[in-house]
C-alpha cells in the first residue's frame, strides 16, 4: 500500500511539475510574442525610414562598383559618395524603449551630416507632451527595464528576380534582434522591401 | 498449498505477523507530502488565475494597438492617392495634415482623466473617385460665394456626373494651376457646399456660405510676413493649427481657369473623449465614425519635413520628427511633410483593487506604447 501511495504521489508530482512547466512556457511564449510584435514594428519602421530618402541620398545609395552595401551578419559602415556628397553611412542602429516616470521614451540612432552617430530621444509624456530632442553625440544612459533592440540592414542593387537582374530597383533588408535572451527563445525578425 | 501461496503471494497479507496496511507514521508522511504538493499546486493555480486576466488584458491591448497602427499605416501610405485622376494637375506633395496639440497640462493625475487636448488629430487627404473640374473664369472666393465649373476632361466626364457627386456639405479642394514662388508648390483652399450643385448645359455651379473664406489676421509667424486665408468652417483637411487654424504659406483665395477642383473624402484619426474614463481612437471616413481602439491615453503624430527648419548634408531636411507646427519652415506648411511617426499609448481596464501601479501615470492598469514611422508614398515619390 505504501508503495502504491508513493507511486500515486510521484505521478501527481510529475503532473504538477508538467503543469507548472506548461504555465511557464505559456508566460514565456506570451512575452516572446510581445517582443516579436515590437521587432516587427521596428523592422517596418526602419524600412519606411529608408524608403523616405531620395534615391540619390548616400544613405540608400549603392555605388556602381558594388551590388550590396551594409550587412546583416555584422555591424557595418561605409564611406558612400553620391551627387557630390560623401558620407560615412552606418548600416545599424539601436532602438531603446522604456516606460517609466511618466514618460514613454524611445531612443533611435542615426547619423548627422558628417556620418557621426546621433542619438535622438523621443519622449511622450502622460501630460500630453511629445518631442524629439536634437542630436546627442553620446548615447544617453539606459534606465533599468529598458528594452534594447539592435537593427542591421543591407541594400542590394540591382535586384535579381528569377535569375533576371533588374536595374534601378533596390532591395532593402532589415534584421531586428533583441540581444538579451528571454525565456521563450530568441527574438529575431527580418523583413525586406523594394524601392526605386 | 503452503508452497503455492508463498510462490504466488496470494493472501500474504493475511499471514500472521504480516502488515495489515499503512502504519500511522507512513500515513502521516504521505499526508504531509500530499499537503505540501497540494499547497504548492493551489498557490500556483491561484497566482496564475490572478495573472491570467492581466495577461489577457495586455494581449488584447497589444492586438488593438497593432491593429490601429496597421490601419493607420495603410491609410497614411495611400495619403493623396487619386490626386492625379487623369489630368495634368500640379505636382504638389499633398497627402495629409496634422493638428498637433501643445497643451501639456491635459492629464488630471487625481482622476486619471485625459482631456481631448492630450491628443493630436491626423487627417489623410483622400479623394473621391469623381474626376476633377476646373473653374470657367478667375474667382476670388472671398468676394463671391458661387463658382461655375467644367469637367477637366469633358470626354470622360459630364457636367451631370459632376453635379451628382457635388452634394450639399461636400468638401471640395481647390488647387492653383501655377506654382507659388515662395513655397515651390501650388496653393490651396477648401469650400463646403451649402447646396447641391446645379447643372447648366456643360457647366456646373457650386455655392458656399458667404464669408466662409476669410483672410488671416493673426498669423502665427513671428516675423508677420506670411499672409494666408482660411476656411472658418474647416474642421480637418487644411486645418493644421487648432482650433480651426490655417497653413500660412499654402493657402490662397484666387483660382483661375488652370486651377483644379477635387472632391475630398478625407479620413480622420482622432480621440473621442465623450466618456472621460475611456478615450477612444476613432477613424472617421465619409462622416462615419468607427472606434478602432479603446482606452487610449496617448496619440501624437510627428512629421519629418522636407526643407525643414534643420538641415543635413544629405538634403534640406529636418533630421528629427517635429511635434510643433511652428517648427516647420515655413510654419504650418503641411506640403513639407515627407514622413510621419505615429505614437500610440493604450491602457488595460482599470482595476482599483489591484496592487499593481504602472510607472507611466501611476494608474492601476498596465500601459503599452507602440510607434510606427510611415512614409506617404504620394509625397516621398515626389522627391525621388
Amino acid at each position: 500500500m505504501l508503495l502504491e501511495v508513493l507511486i500515486a504521489i510521484i505521478i501527481f508530482t510529475v503532473a504538477l511539475l508538467g503543469l507548472a512547466a506548461l504555465m511557464l512556457r505559456v508566460s514565456a511564449g506570451t512575452e516572446r510574442s510581445r517582443y516579436m510584435s515590437i521587432a516587427t514594428m521596428l523592422a517596418s519602421e526602419k524600412l519606411e525610414d529608408l524608403i523616405r530618402y531620395p534615391s540619390t541620398d548616400p544613405v540608400v545609395y549603392v555605388p556602381p562598383s558594388s551590388v550590396l552595401v551594409g550587412g546583416l551578419a555584422a555591424d557595418k559602415s561605409e564611406l558612400i559618395s553620391c551627387s557630390g556628397v560623401t558620407e560615412n553611412v552606418i548600416y545599424y542602429d539601436d532602438v531603446r524603449l522604456s516606460v517609466g516616470e511618466g514618460v514613454v521614451t524611445e531612443v533611435r540612432t542615426a547619423t548627422d551630416g558628417s556620418g557621426n552617430p546621433c542619438y535622438y530621444v523621443f519622449k511622450h509624456t502622460a501630460s500630453g507632451a511629445a518631442s524629439e530632442g536634437s542630436c546627442l553625440s553620446a548615447a544617453p544612459a539606459v534606465p533599468s527595464g529598458t528594452l534594447v533592440f539592435h537593427r542591421r540592414w543591407m541594400i542590394e542593387s540591382p535586384v535579381t528576380v528569377n535569375t533576371t537582374s533588374v536595374a534601378n530597383i533596390r532591395r532593402i533588408t532589415v534584421l531586428v534582434k533583441l540581444p538579451t535572451s528571454i525565456q521563450g527563445g530568441d527574438v529575431s525578425f527580418q523583413m525586406s522591401a523594394l524601392r526605386p | 498449498m503452503t508452497k503455492h501461496r508463498e510462490l504466488t503471494g496470494v493472501n500474504r497479507g493475511y499471514e500472521p505477523g504480516a502488515s495489515a496496511g499503512l502504519t500511522l507514521l507512513e500515513l502521516m508522511v504521505a499526508l504531509c507530502v500530499f499537503l505540501i504538493l497540494g499547497s504548492a499546486a493551489v498557490m500556483l493555480v491561484r497566482s496564475h488565475v490572478a495573472l491570467y486576466p492581466s495577461q489577457q488584458g495586455q494581449a488584447a491591448l497589444n492586438i488593438q494597438l497593432r491593429n490601429s497602427i496597421a490601419q493607420m499605416q495603410i491609410d497614411v501610405m495611400n495619403a493623396g492617392v487619386d490626386y492625379y485622376p487623369g489630368v495634368n494637375a500640379p505636382g504638389a506633395p499633398i497627402g495629409l495634415t496634422i493638428q498637433n496639440q501643445t497643451n501639456t497640462n491635459c492629464f488630471n493625475s487625481a482622476t486619471r482623466i485625459y482631456e481631448a487636448s492630450c491628443f493630436d488629430t491626423l487627417t489623410i487627404l483622400a479623394f473621391d473617385s469623381i474626376p476633377p473640374a476646373r473653374p470657367t473664369e478667375t474667382y476670388d472666393i472671398t468676394s463671391v460665394n458661387r463658382m461655375t465649373l467644367v469637367p477637366a476632361n469633358a470626354t470622360t466626364t459630364t457636367a451631370a456626373q459632376l453635379a451628382a457627386a457635388y452634394k450639399k456639405n461636400s468638401e471640395l479642394l481647390l488647387i492653383t494651376g501655377s506654382i507659388s514662388p515662395d513655397t515651390g508648390t501650388p496653393k490651396f483652399m477648401t469650400v463646403y457646399l451649402s447646396e447641391d450643385a446645379v447643372v447648366d448645359g456643360s457647366t456646373v455651379t457650386i455655392a458656399w456660405t458667404p464669408g466662409d473664406i476669410v483672410k488671416a489676421t493673426n498669423l502665427p509667424d513671428p516675423s508677420g510676413t506670411y499672409t494666408g486665408y482660411y476656411n472658418k468652417n474647416e474642421r480637418y483637411a487644411l486645418a493644421t493649427y487648432p482650433p480651426g487654424g490655417y497653413p500660412a504659406m499654402t493657402t490662397t483665395s484666387t483660382f483661375d481657369t488652370t486651377a483644379v477642383v477635387l472632391k475630398l473624402s478625407p479620413i480622420v484619426y482622432w480621440v473621442k473623449t465623450t466618456d472621460p474614463h475611456n478615450p477612444q481612437l476613432v477613424r472617421t471616413e465619409k462622416q462615419q465614425d468607427a472606434v478602432i481602439a479603446d482606452s487610449i491615453v496617448g496619440f501624437k503624430v510627428g512629421a519629418m519635413t522636407w526643407g525643414g527648419s534643420q538641415s543635413s548634408a544629405a538634403g534640406d531636411e529636418s533630421p528629427t520628427y517635429l511635434y510643433d507646427p511652428n517648427s516647420y519652415k515655413p510654419p504650418y506648411d503641411f506640403s513639407l511633410i515627407r514622413s510621419v511617426r505615429i505614437s500610440l499609448i493604450g491602457r488595460t481596464a482599470i482595476n482599483p483593487t489591484s496592487n499593481f501601479v504602472n510607472s507611466f501615470d501611476g494608474g492601476h492598469y498596465r500601459v503599452e506604447a507602440v510607434s510606427a514611422v510611415v512614409s506617404p508614398r504620394n509625397l516621398s515619390m515626389h522627391d525621388q
